[in-house]
């Protein structure tokens, strides 16, 4: 039910094998048998949803703290300002949650396929 | 020559070269029903990136955004704020879906829905509803087509001429290339676009009042309120803030063309990648607020509140730079417009037409039909823009508010296990159900909160309940067969 308590919890389907032939008529034919263990439907991670967290706290829940005209920086009001700050402070959040996803990928990835070699 | 013939020259020019670039694209694709609707799954990062852009920032943008800081004020920054956040939210879904598109040859929505929840008649659902929402946002782009002709044209050409133009240029053009070409035209709009804002919200408060420093001190002297919530309006404060920019961010994910436009990408780390540096793009939005804060100082008591950002830029610049932004902003209505088109032709016919009339057409002929759609949906959208341009606007009004009640069924699909079919169709009728009674019966913002959020809340909690509740429908082995015998030919 909770995402958060089942963060790193894979979630596997039964799906068939990527369609090779290039034929897209094939959506709705299912495999009922054994599930696919090369496809597992993996949750973000704890991290890089807590990255992702941050610019909702800055820009959306805590509106009371900084929609104000004052003080004006760089001559824009303080609300514009802030949210024009969050446009490149947003990328520098998601790259760092991109980086562990990505290294969290990679690592589990090669664990995939030691298990498939053995 | 007259400023008017100036004008009009430079926005041909725009537009014709818009149009050959989209033609174009075609070339060296053979146009199936992959290529023509998701581009091969074959899109970088820079495609990618010109895809999404185009359709977030479409003629409302350009437009209605200026207008509400304009006419509102403080409350036009949840468009920003919704914008950044969309792509937070998009980071975390959009690979996932990317990656059970390649798995399952997904094309759209629906697909989606087909694929997770075996749900013919869940799937043509969200098709329907899909296209019923689309077609209105479709008809806002024309109608914001017309005014910027009209307007930059110094009312030498009128809307309707302008309108009908754009609708054979742009049905042209998806008709022959397909997604690709969105992509490609997106390129020309992008450019002029950043340079048409970045003009007009650099120059026009630098003519009026010497920079925009000042002019942000002469509104906060004369009229502070404006420049924060609820600024103009009465119930437009921080909870309905918090709320609108919760539903939109959701919820922009899961509009149909954008969740189509994301199996474009070659992988699924060009999309995440993608969502990270998108955000940046927004800041062009902020050269829009400033034009329209200019304007309500410069030119107060405009009847037409959309007109705001057009007639302060006719008021300050030479003709040729009127004819560019014209340009700009006819294919910020073009390009959104083209791939709204394309969504809502393939939704039609591959989603809603062939699993309920014609389950043995193939996919050749899908991609036939849905081209012969783009032209009828296009005349269509173009009819009700030119006779009827009121009755359209109150589904528009649903439509933001009611897409995003795909959005449980799309998250929940991707990482809850237990979550059924009946779960998900039982929370979207209750969420569309209850958007539509209170936006019908203008109880929208309600107790302060956006409507579509409260309806949004409704629907994940139904959603739960249902699945948990009610036992899971085994999928009996006949029934797949057919299903599977359904979808084949």
């Amino acid at each position: 039910m909770n995402i958060l308590t089942q963060a790193n919890g894979g979630l596997e389907w039964v799906t068939r094998p990527p369609c090779n032939n290039g034929s897209l008529s094939s959506i709705g034919r299912y495999s009922f048998g054994r599930p696919d263990k090369s496809f597992r439907m993996k949750r973000p991670s704890f991290p890089a949803m807590f990255l992702g967290l941050i610019p909702f706290l800055a820009i959306c829940f805590s509106v009371s703290a900084w929609d104000r005209v004052y003080p004006m920086v760089l001559g824009l009001p303080f609300n514009l300002f802030w949210l024009l700050s969050w446009t490149v402070l947003t990328p520098i959040c998601m790259f760092g949650a991109y980086c562990v996803e990505t290294a969290r990928d990679a690592k589990s990835t090669s664990i995939h396929d030691e298990e498939r070699q053995r | 020559m007259k400023p008017s013939t100036i004008a009009l020259t430079v926005i041909f020019f725009i537009v014709a070269l818009g149009s050959a670039i989209g033609f174009y694209s075609r070339k060296h694709h053979r146009m199936n029903l992959e290529q023509w609707t998701v581009g091969d799954r074959g899109f970088g990062t820079l495609l990618i990136w010109l895809l999404m852009a185009g359709e977030i920032y479409t003629a409302y943008s350009f437009l209605g955004v200026s207008g509400w800081a304009y006419s509102r004020g403080g409350p036009v920054l949840y468009v920003l704020a919704y914008m950044i956040l969309g792509q937070v939210v998009a980071f975390f879904i959009l690979p996932p879906i990317w990656e059970l598109g390649r798995q399952h040859g997904l094309q759209t929505l629906p697909d989606f829905f087909l694929m997770r929840y075996r749900g013919k008649y869940l799937a043509a659902f969200t098709a329907a509803v899909g296209v019923v929402f689309i077609v209105p946002y479709l008809q806002i782009q024309l109608i914001g087509l017309g005014i910027i002709v009209k307007a930059a044209s110094f009312d030498g050409i009128e809307r309707t001429p302008a309108m009908a133009i754009a609708v054979v240029l742009l049905a042209g053009f998806v008709f022959a290339s397909g997604i690709r070409a969105v992509a490609w035209v997106s390129v020309l709009k992008d450019l002029l676009m950043i340079l048409a804002v970045a003009a007009i919200g650099l120059w026009a408060p630098h003519i009026y009042f010497g920079g925009i420093g000042r002019m942000f001190a002469a509104l906060a002297r004369t009229k502070p309120d404006h420049l924060t919530m609820p600024g103009a309006t009465k119930n437009l404060g921080h909870a309905w803030f918090i709320s609108s920019v919760l539903l939109s961010s959701l919820g922009a994910a899961v509009w149909p063309h954008s969740f189509g436009a994301n199996f474009t990408a070659k992988s699924a780390d060009t999309v995440r990648r993608n969502a990270v540096i998108l955000p940046l793009y927004t800041i062009s939005l902020v050269f829009i607020f400033i034009a329209g804060f200019t304007a309500f100082l410069v030119v107060p008591g405009l009847g037409d509140v959309d007109l705001s950002m057009l007639t302060i830029v006719r008021k300050a610049f030479p003709a040729w730079m009127l004819g560019l932004i014209g340009g700009a902003g006819a294919l910020t209505a073009m390009v959104p417009a083209a791939i709204l088109l394309l969504t809502a032709s393939t939704l039609f016919v591959k989603n809603l037409f062939r699993p309920i009339f014609a389950p043995t057409m193939t996919d050749d002929k899908v991609a036939r039909l849905a081209r012969i759609m783009v032209v009828a949906l296009g005349l269509v959208s173009l009819y009700f823009a030119v006779y009827n341009a009121t009755t359209l606007v109150g589904l528009l009004l649903l439509g933001y508010a009611g897409v995003a009640q795909f959005f449980p069924g799309v998250v929940l699909g991707l990482f809850w296990k237990r979550v059924s079919m009946a779960g998900v169709f039982s929370g979207m009728i209750a969420g569309i159900a209850s958007t539509a009674f209170l936006v019908f019966t203008k109880r929208d913002p309600y107790l302060g909160l956006n409507a579509g959020f409260i309806a949004l809340c409704a629907n994940f909690a139904i959603t739960a309940l249902v699945s948990l509740f009610a036992p899971v429908p085994v999928v009996t082995l006949t029934e797949a067969v057919s299903l599977s015998a359904s979808q084949d030919s």
